[in-house]
């Protein structure tokens, strides 16, 4: 065991060192991929803290990634802020937002909560749409990355994968610290986590808030990279269930379960878009259903278990009426 | 102008009442959130589009037919997807119902295209006026068969046997169970119901609006604040809840303009999700 372990943390090394130099031997497609990859990972690993170790199912979360993305085209375009500084302001913005917000909605549970964020999500976009401060339906265009094209490819790369790393060890540290305790108390039975002495509010505002953080960087970091957002992009549902489906695919309440779904699912999904543009919602429609019947708690349960047919089937049972 | 205003709200009440109590009904039986259900009510109206480009008939005659092919439809999801899932807690049944709700989408794209729709019967623009209010026949006539499902599912809920079946393991699935009901079946029985409503209610909407086959999300947050401020499965509390929110939409596009009543409808939501989760008739069941 000692020595998987040892291995287990080479590995780690070695994946870290190879997605540190492998944009020296990348053309631009395959960084903008990866790019990609690291960003659906940092989202899925976010969703991860507050509903995988918190129980707490923001489905709406994406609205953070949103309000991220226009603070910081705001603060450029209109403020000409540095881009570094309105990053900032984006990300503990969205924490501070989540904390107010977090305490009338943290107080609904299970489906009331799912339901507020979405109705949120919707609020947001239609305020945005109506702002004139954000340019309207008609989006917002930010200034172009100095340097070109094949400079910003890198920056972005490396962007996200650093805040990706970063996501894992804040994910990790509260995984090892009495914050995680107490996140996996509440997401069991919140009163009976009450009753050991955990009082669940500042916990549950805490893992919104580190949620909401990490997603509004990606927000910001986004709307640079793509220089070009309106409402209805940065808005979505879409990617906000896709960010569900990666984290229940790796397992949720894991450290690097989400990021491995995040993976798994973005490669897929860039199969799926060059080769059946017509039929990608189809087929991502499909793997959400054949995931949820099939392995319901992630692919690292399904390995533990064996993966043998009848072990499936036994799976099923499980959630069948 | 203030009483035309309440009339529009009113009558575009009704509509919302009998989509929301199409999703409550799954929500407070199953404890599913459908996200499906508002690609089914597209569903609905496609299915009547295109009998109406076939045979030249009223739209209004193809109201049955949308409702029974919904309703299978809904039966077969139901029997052999959702049941599959059912006892998986909420992030598994909603993924699930999402991932329904992209298929149908994508469906509806490949067969009906991205572009909208609608249905123009020859007494669409017509209206008469009392006591100075412009009625709409249209209108009329869908708040009067909206009002009319609503009303017979209470009935069929409250009196029939089956209905009663179903408010049973609604309250306790495990006891219905062991009284010889087949949860299964009374589950696939609900979503088939709702589905059929939707699709009663797809055939209704097409009359009144052109559809495109991502028109269904916009009915999310209707479908959500009318369960919930009408209190989880009660359907006279739906009915109550679809009109107030009729009477939101009409009085924010009176005293704000059209651009901002999406946004009251999403605050109105909101702050009936943070006060009164209950809802209005919502009553906590003690089995």
């Amino acid at each position: 065991m000692g020595n998987w372990r040892k291995r287990k943390n080479y590995l780690f090394v070695g994946i870290f060192l190879l997605f540190l130099f492998v944009p020296l031997f990348l053309r631009g497609y395959w960084i903008r991929l990866l790019t990609n990859m690291f960003m659906f990972a940092v989202l899925a690993e976010s969703v991860n803290i507050i509903a995988g170790y918190c129980g707490y199912l923001a489905l709406g979360n994406m609205f953070f990634f949103g309000l991220g993305a226009y603070t910081v085209a705001v603060l450029m375009t209109k403020f000409s802020f540095p881009f570094y500084c309105s990053l900032l302001i984006a990300g503990f913005g969205a924490s501070f937002f989540a904390m107010v917000v977090g305490l009338p909605i943290l107080r609904l549970k299970g489906q009331y909560f799912l339901m507020a964020t979405v109705g949120l999500l919707e609020l947001l976009r239609e305020i945005t749409t109506n702002l004139s401060l954000t340019g309207g339906g008609q989006g917002i265009t930010l200034p172009i990355f100095p340097g070109g094209a094949s400079a910003a490819n890198y920056f972005f790369y490396y962007y996200m994968f650093f805040l990706m790393i970063l996501s894992i060890l804040c994910t990790f540290y509260i995984s090892k610290s009495h914050f995680g305790f107490a996140f996996r108390a509440i997401k069991f039975d919140e009163d009976a986590a009450s009753v050991i002495g955990i009082n669940p509010t500042p916990y549950k505002t805490l893992a919104w808030s580190i949620s909401a953080f990490f997603t509004a960087l990606t927000g910001g970091g986004y709307a640079y990279w793509m220089t070009y957002i309106d409402p209805g992009e940065v808005y979505q549902i879409m990617p906000s269930v896709k960010m569900y489906l990666m984290m229940v695919l790796g397992g949720a309440g894991t450290v690097l379960g989400p990021i491995a779904g995040a993976f798994f699912i973005e490669l897929i999904s860039e199969l799926v878009w060059g080769k059946f543009l017509e039929l990608h919602l189809l087929i991502l429609g499909l793997v959400l259903v054949l995931v949820v019947i099939f392995t319901p708690k992630g692919f690292i349960d399904l390995i533990h278990k064996g993966l043998s047919p009848s072990k499936l089937l036994l799976g099923i049972k499980a959630n069948k009426v | 102008m203030l009483i035309q205003v309440l009339v529009n709200g009113f009558l575009q009440g009704g509509f919302y009442a009998c989509i929301g109590v199409s999703f409550s009904i799954v929500f407070g039986i199953m404890k599913i959130i459908n996200l499906a259900q508002g690609t089914q009510i597209i569903l609905g109206a496609y299915i009547t589009y295109t009998i109406c480009q076939f045979i030249r008939i009223d739209p209004f005659l193809t109201l049955p037919f949308a409702t029974i092919s919904l309703f299978f439809l809904g039966y077969f999801i139901q029997k052999y997807i959702i049941n599959l899932v059912a006892k998986g807690g909420l992030v598994i049944t909603s993924l699930l119902t999402f991932g329904l709700n992209l298929i149908l989408i994508n469906i509806a794209l490949l067969i009906w295209k991205a572009d909208f729709r609608g249905t123009n019967p020859w007494y669409m623009g017509m209206s008469f006026e009392i006591w100075g209010m412009t009625i709409p026949y249209v209108r009329l006539i869908i708040f009067i068969i909206a009002i009319l499902f609503t009303l017979s599912l209470d009935f069929f809920f409250r009196k029939t046997e089956t209905g009663n079946s179903i408010q049973a393991t609604a309250l306790n699935p495990k006891a219905a169970q062991l009284m010889g009901i087949d949860i299964g079946k009374t589950y696939c029985l609900t979503f088939a119901i709702s589905s059929a409503i939707g699709g009663a209610m797809g055939t209704l909407f097409i009359l009144a609006k052109p559809i495109s086959p991502f028109t269904g999300g916009d009915f999310l947050i209707i479908l959500f604040s009318v369960a919930i401020l009408g209190g989880l499965g009660s359907i006279p509390g739906a009915l109550i809840a679809g009109i107030i929110l009729g009477m939101v939409e009409s009085f924010s596009v009176m005293f704000f303009g059209i651009e901002y009543q999406k946004i009251m409808l999403n605050l109105v939501y909101l702050l009936i999700l943070i006060f009164l989760p209950k809802g209005l008739l919502g009553k906590r069941f003690y089995g």
